[in-house]
């Protein structure tokens, strides 16, 4: 019961964080498959996503900046599944090339976030609000984040 | 600046100040029947200062006074300044403090936040039996010291964990003689997120019987919601 609420919840979690958010503006009609990898991400068929990425990868022409995106994709995937070493790796070789792809960093934050690291977690969702401040899955992602590393604490003092 | 000057400016300011606070301890009754301040209230007044029990008394005519312990003892009103009704909230000028007592309209009880130069903090009264005519009442009345039985703490909203949000809340109620809560309110709230939390733990929680049946005290809690780092 508790592990199909943490997969329910990672994976209404992730699809608005993780995949590219508009596949044809950003991958082109030139890497269908990496457009319907994208799609498939942002639609929780995470296999087909990966399959089809990947395909992408292996048989589209793809600038860095492209195969950088199509690569935090492979990363998003894999952490809404549940396997954030994977996923991690994907997100290290995407920010290699494209330091600046927000959703990256984001990404990683969440499979870190997943493996309890919390310091990484911050520091990348912090790294991602630098180039995305405004994002609402930067927003989302630091509320997890805080609510595994903050201790609440409520005081109380009568007054009569 | 003249002392005068001074002193209206920053009478001014509390004005100013207080609204905000009156606002947010007015708006979850509004629905609520206007209370009659006319009468005499057994009273609650916190701030930085300190605590202080004390009875009064708001006459028709705009008038009002005030009987502490030492007064009440002596069976003596003290005259206190003004009070006066605007369009959804009671404002009371202490002219002996150099204070502004305002209080939502709504409600059965009397209270709700007060500002000095320097000082500030919230008030709560019952109503008593008493005329505005009568003497004070006996100051035994306001001198029980009221023992928590059960102090239910709020759970710290979810949503204000995410957002790192941290806060103060009070709450202001009537403790029965049997030492049941009435009529918890919120006097003071930095974010409405825990204003739900603040009213169902005080409503979960008591005080050890301390009188009869018909007694009735003041008496307000405040919450501090903090976050700690290092989960």
């Amino acid at each position: 019961m508790g592990r199909f609420l943490v997969v329910a919840s990672l994976a209404a979690f992730l699809p608005a964080a993780s995949a590219q958010p508009d596949s044809r503006s950003v991958f082109g009609e030139r890497t269908p498959l990496l457009a319907a990898g994208a799609d498939a991400i942002r639609a929780g068929r995470y296999d087909d996503g990966i399959r089809l990425t990947i395909e992408g990868l292996e048989t589209e022409p793809v600038t860095t900046r492209l195969k950088a995106a199509a690569l935090a994709n492979l990363c998003a995937a894999h952490a809404a599944k549940g396997e954030p070493d994977v996923a991690i790796g994907f997100c290290d070789e995407s920010v290699e090339l494209d330091p600046r792809n927000w959703r990256a960093y984001s990404n990683r934050s969440f499979a870190y976030w997943q493996k309890g690291m919390y310091a990484e977690a911050t520091a990348d969702i912090d790294a991602a609000a630098s180039l995305a401040p405004s994002a609402p899955q930067v927003r989302q992602m630091r509320g997890l984040i805080n609510e595994k590393t903050l201790r609440p604490r409520v005081t109380m003092e009568n007054r009569q | 600046m003249s002392p005068h000057a001074a002193r209206d400016r920053g009478r001014w300011c509390a004005a100013a100040a207080i609204a905000g606070l009156a606002a947010a301890a007015s708006a979850g009754a509004a629905h609520e029947a206007d209370v009659d301040p006319v009468g005499v209230w057994s009273c609650l007044l916190y701030g930085e200062s300190g605590d202080q029990r004390f009875y009064l008394a708001l006459a028709d005519d705009g008038g009002a006074r005030i009987a502490r312990p030492a007064e009440s003892k002596d069976g003596e009103w003290q005259p206190l300044g003004a009070w006066r009704r605007t369009r959804d909230r009671i404002e009371l000028d202490d002219g002996l403090n150099g204070r502004l007592f305002v209080a939502s309209a709504a409600g059965a009880d009397l209270g709700g936040t007060w500002l000095g130069i320097g000082d500030r903090g919230g008030w709560w009264c019952a109503a008593t039996a008493y005329a505005v005519d009568d003497e004070p009442p006996a100051v035994a009345g306001l001198l029980p010291v009221l023992m928590p039985a059960v102090m239910a703490s709020p759970r710290y909203p979810l949503s204000a964990i995410r957002e790192a949000k941290e806060g103060r809340t009070v709450s202001c109620f009537i403790v029965t003689g049997a030492g049941e809560i009435e009529r918890p309110a919120i006097v003071e709230t930095t974010d409405d997120l825990f204003r739900g939390p603040t009213l169902d733990a005080v409503a979960a929680s008591s005080y050890r019987s301390w009188g009869d049946d018909d007694a009735t005290l003041p008496a307000c809690r405040s919450f501090t919601f903090e976050l700690a780092a290092g989960g």
